[in-house]
């Protein structure tokens, strides 16, 4: 097969001087590298030294390598490992020639298999017949690519058009370049003669030098209508490989969409945070009200919707009146959704694994602080009239005070609950200490209270909302809803910020990143990658 | 529970917390080792007024049955009684003192020292 290659390359070379670069001849040129297609020379040795065999996913990226780093290698240090076929990266070599001339957006596909492709056709051509010295170089190119992946490929498709797939591998610049007889349904002698000539630049010249030394008598009429069908041809490939390119992002968008929302879940329900809960695995009780919390959440943002539409149309209170009665008997299905967890797993409710980031910034008692939220409304809710005001501070009042009992009472139990568990030596461990058993009893009594205090603290914070219900008109409880609804909106939001924001730091820490950072790790490594060569 | 019994066991017994919820304007009955009863206390207390506090044992009876009225109402503990009546429980509690209601009952029971 090398020494196929090698003849190939070597024929190639004798009878066409618009042959391929050689890649350190390329190289050497940096950008002007298609320019002037010079008399090549015999390409070196070690180009042919590898196997073009390689998997195509990993030959990408190192194509994708070849061309951001061509440019920069205008030295001529050809990477061995780069090189995996004399076609591949004579043609990535010159693609990499037309980074500079070319808009960087068409670049995204290595070229190759466009060379294939021509070998394919000259594979179809062959029945053409060509009567010039080239059908012999063509005989052993197509041989070339039968070792090559695509070709693998493409010899099964040697009648057939390319598949789009296939296509999409293609570089786009090869149309521009020189307008290649891709694909063509009809292979005509024009075309194949064409795939002769696998990378040149500026076209239109190589072509009529071509179709001079090639075709005598048919000249202008060969040349013109060659062009026009290259020129058909060429566009209708441009169309299918967009085609091609824009499927390919869009079911890209959707699977990391899917991703992005399986991630949310599980994240919700506490299994990314930072390795395991305390307790363990995530009770079902807990995963159960996961999910009604989000379904929760969705009709909370309809709930806002619904009461902004209200305000803005100046409803009759009546109307405006009732869905502040759903807003309300909303909350309240929140807080019954809260106490039939409470029962089982009061602690997913306690450490908030439930709410955002942000929102467990304020958790108080596995929820929202009362008097801090009045604060918040109080502002909101003006104009207000005197008899309101008195009533919404002695409420403020009263829900601190309430606050503060519950406050000292908990505070009464952490410390009851650590003499207990304390108690003792704590220097044994558990069968050397004496009444081990009984110790864990109580502390597991004690322990126990915790689901009082959180069933009195979402009390407290069912009154406070009731309380407010009653002390404003309709239209002032339907803004206190409205803004409650969208301060925990922009607190949720807040929290995707958060956790979305590119971070730098991880490049240099990704080994010691937390896991439940992975994901931004890995969001925002190819970032970083695509930048670093330039 | 018999008063010596229940005086063995360091908690009041029926009869104890009956007299109590008579003569004493504001009573919290609670279950021994529960927090909640402080947390009614201090509730209270920074009402102005003055709690006494009462500890059953577990055996008791239904704060309900411990007075004539609200008999039948299933009542958790921690219980209170103010002016000789049961409110109800802690949540009860609460919801009186967030509506406003806690204190004009405290000062109809002559519980608020003004």
């Amino acid at each position: 097969m090398v020494q196929g290659e090698e003849s190939s390359w070597r024929m190639a070379a004798s009878t066409h001087h618009e042959r391929a670069i050689p890649l350190n001849q390329a190289l050497a040129y940096g950008v002007q590298a298609h320019a002037s297609a010079s008399v090549a020379a015999t390409p070196p040795a070690s180009f042919l030294d590898f196997q073009p065999a390689a998997a195509a996913a990993a030959y990408f990226g190192e194509l994708e390598e070849a061309l951001i780093h061509g440019a920069a290698n205008a030295a001529g240090v050809v990477d061995p490992g780069m090189i995996r076929g004399g076609d591949v990266h004579t043609k990535s070599a010159a693609t990499a020639g037309y980074l500079a001339a070319r808009p960087p957006t068409l670049e995204i596909f290595p070229s190759w298999p466009t060379r294939q492709q021509q070998q394919l056709h000259s594979g179809n051509s062959q029945s053409v017949g060509s009567t010039t010295d080239s059908s012999s170089a063509q005989n052993t190119m197509p041989q070339m690519e039968l070792v090559s992946p695509a070709s693998i490929r493409a010899s099964s498709e040697q009648q057939q058009q390319p598949q789009p797939g296939q296509e999409v591998m293609m570089v786009t610049t090869d149309d521009y370049s020189y307008k290649p007889g891709l694909a063509a349904a009809s292979p005509s002698f024009q075309q194949h003669q064409l795939q002769q000539q696998p990378l040149h630049g500026g076209g239109d010249h190589d072509k009529r030098k071509l179709g001079s030394t090639r075709k005598e008598g048919k000249l202008v009429d060969a040349k013109t209508e060659r062009r026009l069908a290259q020129n058909r041809e060429a566009a209708r490939k441009s169309r299918l490989r967009k085609k091609a390119y824009v499927q390919n992002l869009e079911t890209s968008r959707v699977r990391l969409q899917q991703i992005e929302q399986e991630l949310q879940r599980a994240r919700s329900q506490g299994l990314l945070l930072g390795g395991c809960s305390a307790a363990g695995d995530t009770s079902s009780g807990a995963a159960v009200f996961d999910m009604e919390y989000a379904r929760w959440l969705d009709d909370d943002s309809k709930r806002l919707t619904e009461l902004r539409g209200g305000l803005q149309a100046h409803l009759l209170d009546t109307n405006l009146g009732l869905i502040v009665e759903e807003c309300m008997q909303h909350y309240d299905e929140l807080f019954q959704l809260k106490a039939s967890l409470a029962r089982s797993d009061v602690f997913h409710l306690l450490t908030g694994t439930w709410a955002t980031p942000a929102e467990r910034c304020f958790l108080w008692m596995g929820g929202f602080r009362p008097s801090d939220l009045l604060k918040i409304l109080i502002q909101q809710l003006d104009p207000l009239t005197e008899q309101q005001m008195l009533g919404i501070y002695n409420l403020q009042q009263s829900s601190e005070q309430a606050e503060e009992a519950l406050g000292q009472g908990l505070q009464q139990l952490h410390q009851s609950l650590a003499d207990t568990v304390a108690a003792g030596t704590l220097n044994n461990d558990g069968p050397g200490v004496p009444n081990y058993m009984s110790l864990m009893a109580i502390a597991l009594d004690k322990l126990a209270n915790l689901e009082s205090f959180y069933q009195q603290a979402d009390n407290l914070r069912q009154q406070t909302l009731h309380q407010l219900h009653r002390i404003l008109t309709t239209r002032q409880a339907a803004r206190c809803f409205l803004s409650i609804g969208e301060y925990y909106r922009r607190l949720r939001a807040l929290s995707n910020l958060w956790s979305s924001r590119p971070c730098e730091s991880f490049i240099g820490t990704e080994s010691v990143s937390p896991p439940g950072t992975e994901l931004q790790t890995m969001h925002h490594q190819p970032q970083q990658n695509q930048y670093s060569g330039f | 529970m018999t008063r010596a019994t229940a005086a063995a066991a360091g908690v009041a017994a029926d009869e104890e917390v009956r007299r109590a919820v008579e003569e004493k304007p504001v009573v919290v009955v609670g279950r021994r080792g529960c927090c909640m009863a402080q947390v009614a206390r201090r509730l209270l207390l920074g009402q102005g007024a003055n709690p006494a506090v009462l500890e059953v044992g577990d055996d008791a009876a239904d704060p309900a049955a411990l007075v004539s009225d609200k008999a039948g109402a299933v009542v958790a503990f921690p219980a209170v009684f103010i002016g000789g009546r049961l409110v109800g429980g802690l949540d009860r509690l609460m919801a009186m003192h967030i509506a406003g209601e806690l204190v004009p009952v405290l000062k109809q029971a002559g519980a608020l020292w003004l």
